[in-house]
């Protein structure tokens, strides 16, 4: 194995670990951000109905990240 | 033949496994939930449009053909379906939580049969596509 190769794969299985770790991290925020939510409710610092509107705005911004990725796909021009 | 492992060898390995490891990782034997259903799916479909961009982009897809006219539409289709149960979930985590509130007795996880329908409807016509995904890509998405 060349050093080159050897670099190559050592960046590339770096990077792929990094990427694991932002994933799981991204995962781990919002499962805290649900039970924080769950904490303020029962601690009576906001409503459930605030909660509800706090927990739809998470949902929105990963709808919004699935909107980009397909609103970049091109319109199809399949003539029947 | 002798086979002789050199040290960069042995390093390379070493990286090797930990990578594996570190991505093999059992979650702390985390319970299914609706949430994270409906997170795997979306993640899936995120997954799915930006790869058929790339091919697009690498010129692999003919956007002018049936088939892609197909795989777009049932994006779109499993969006909204998507987009509707996180909708119902919303409903649900707030009636858990005026339950809550209220000091009555829940399950330990949410459950959300609504959400849980609409979130199965759009991982289902995602996985209607997939077949035809690999064949427009070349890739499993």
């Amino acid at each position: 194995m060349t050093p080159a190769i050897q670099l190559g794969l050592t960046v590339f299985l770096k990077l792929l670990d990094v990427a694991t770790v932002v994933w799981m991290t991204r995962d781990v925020k919002k499962a805290t951000a649900l039970q924080d939510l769950r904490r303020d409710v029962l601690l009576g610092k906001i409503t459930p109905e605030e909660a509800a509107t706090l927990v739809d705005k998470i949902h929105v911004e990963a709808m919004a990240e699935l909107d980009a990725a397909i609103d970049a796909l091109p319109k199809p021009t399949f003539k029947r | 033949m002798r086979h002789d492992f050199k040290p960069a060898a042995w390093a390379f390995l070493l990286i090797l496994a930990i990578a594996t490891a570190g991505c093999a990782t059992p979650q702390g034997g985390e319970p299914y939930t609706v949430e994270g259903f409906l997170d795997d799916t979306n993640t899936s479909l995120v997954r799915a449009a930006v790869g058929l961009r790339t091919a697009i982009d690498l010129g692999l897809v003919d956007t002018s053909s049936r088939d892609y006219e197909q795989a777009y539409e049932a994006l779109w289709q499993a969006r909204d379906m998507l987009d509707a149960a996180y909708t119902a979930y919303g409903a649900c985590y707030e009636a858990r939580m005026i339950a809550e509130q209220a000091g009555q007795p829940v399950p330990a996880t949410l459950t959300c049969p609504e959400a849980q329908v609409r979130g199965d409807v759009a991982l289902s016509v995602y996985m209607q596509i997939r077949p035809l995904l690999y064949e427009l890509t070349g890739e499993s998405l």
